[in-house]
């Protein structure tokens, strides 16, 4: 039923109607912008990647194709994005090395909690495959053959990625003293 | 069970798809090795933690300016026609820029081209070919006059002076705007807003400015020398009333941003 409404949106939307967009970024906003911000690790960037997603998304509805479904397509939009933007701002902080790695205030870093900032401050510690495996489990919940389909690699290696991503990540919490 | 087997059958149990065989045997290896027990007490305290931490709520703005960027997209990449000469130019500033440093960037080349546009008389025009795509029934005009408005807003930028005033009845929602430009600068007002479908527009007296109508709402332009103009706008679309309209008045340099909200009308008189 959501998917039949879905596909009746993305049809109107590909007509023009911005009412009918505007339902799909209601429907996504929350999701891609956590995995932008999990990837980025900063508020800010990460809201500039969810509405570079969302544009993208509204000039290539064209090329959607249907036979996928929406939120692998949208999900690899967003992914590609953030390594993007994360490839573009190490470049910038090695022409400036002033910045903080993480770009992220005090306050916003006690308004997140301990645990979500260190647990934050790991990830950005993993290599952009293994911590896109993670968020795409821990946080966007999705199974191995979603994230095989989003990421365009064998499921084999999905699952592989995700084990040596907890493993690490279980090395660097613990070290922090995050978990035991 | 060798290192490899227990790490990927513990990480298939953590994930819930482990087989009932794969269970028993990782069970038996567990029972026999408490190194083995603590390595996945850690794997499922760590999964624990990670599954701790929520999603956050996006920013508000996130999808207004979403949808602002792709209605400036979707106007850019519309044919040029006629008086739409400016509207395609300023659409355009946006269309490439991330919003946060597109703040600054059009608020220089919007104002910019908004000027050379309104100098070149691209502005002002026929308010009737913007009508041609208008949908929903009509509500029929001047009805709003003899009930008590539901808000009245005044918004300055510059030296021009816009008071927008609004009632409801349902969900219609009739705006009058009276824009006061400055005596030598043109004024520019923007309502932005997407949950309503813009019924009627008209221009007292017409000739005054113009407005023209997009996905994204509704942009007036008037001349210094047009004297006070004044816009009635029909919109209806349910909840339109609830929704806040964000108003963005421009003068010369200066801009002003604000919301208004309908609300509720008073009785007819």
């Amino acid at each position: 039923m959501i998917e039949t409404d879905e596909e009746d949106l993305i049809q109107k939307a590909k007509q023009g109607s911005s009412r009918a967009f505007g339902v799909l970024v209601d429907r996504y906003q929350r999701v891609i912008y956590n995995l932008a911000l999990r990837m980025v690790n900063d508020r800010e960037e990460a809201q500039d990647i969810a509405q570079t997603v969302f544009v993208k998304v509204f000039q290539n509805l064209d090329s959607y194709d249907s036979s996928y479904r929406f939120f692998s397509w949208i999900y690899r939009i967003a992914v590609n994005e953030s390594l993007n933007h994360r490839g573009r701002r190490r470049r910038h902080e090695e022409l400036d090395p002033g910045l903080e790695s993480n770009g992220r205030r005090p306050d916003e870093s006690a308004a997140l909690g301990e645990v979500g900032t260190e647990i934050g401050c790991a990830l950005m510690q993993l290599n952009a495959d293994y911590r896109t495996v993670v968020i795409m489990r821990h946080f966007l919940e999705l199974n191995q053959a979603e994230m095989s389909q989003i990421l365009e690699v064998p499921e084999k290696t999905v699952k592989s990625r995700l084990h040596t991503a907890r493993r690490l990540l279980g090395e660097m919490l613990s070290r922090k003293g995050i978990t035991q | 069970m060798n290192r490899e087997q227990f790490e990927r059958i513990a990480n298939d149990e953590v994930d819930g798809i482990a087989t009932p065989e794969e269970r028993e045997a990782l069970r038996a290896h567990l029972a026999g090795n408490p190194e083995a027990r603590e390595s996945y007490r850690a794997l499922v305290e760590m999964v624990g933690t990670l599954n701790q931490v929520g999603l956050e709520t996006p920013p508000p703005d996130l999808k207004p300016n979403v949808l602002r960027a792709a209605a400036s997209r979707a106007k850019a990449s519309a044919p040029v026609t006629g008086d739409g000469f400016w509207r395609s130019l300023f659409a355009g500033v946006f269309q490439t820029v991330p919003w946060r440093e597109a703040v600054p960037f059009a608020a220089g080349v919007g104002v910019g081209v908004l000027a050379i546009a309104l100098f070149s008389g691209n502005l002002v025009g026929s308010s009737r070919d913007n009508l041609a795509n208008l949908r929903g029934a009509m509500v029929p005009r001047d009805s709003h006059r003899g009930a008590a408005p539901a808000a009245k807003q005044v918004v300055a930028a510059g030296e021009a002076r816009v008071t927008v005033t609004t009632w409801s009845s349902g969900s219609d929602v009739t705006l009058q705007i009276e824009v006061v430009p400055g005596p030598a600068e043109d004024a520019a007002v923007e309502i932005l807003g997407t949950n309503f479908q813009i019924s009627d527009l008209r221009i007292v007296p017409p000739g005054a400015g113009d407005a023209t109508v997009g996905p994204t709402g509704i942009r007036i332009g008037q001349r210094a020398s047009g004297g006070v103009g004044e816009y009635v706008i029909q919109l209806r679309g349910e909840g339109a009333h609830l929704a806040p309209l964000e108003i963005q008045v421009r003068s010369g340099r200066q801009s002003t941003r604000t919301e208004v909200l309908a609300g509720s009308s008073g009785p007819v008189k």
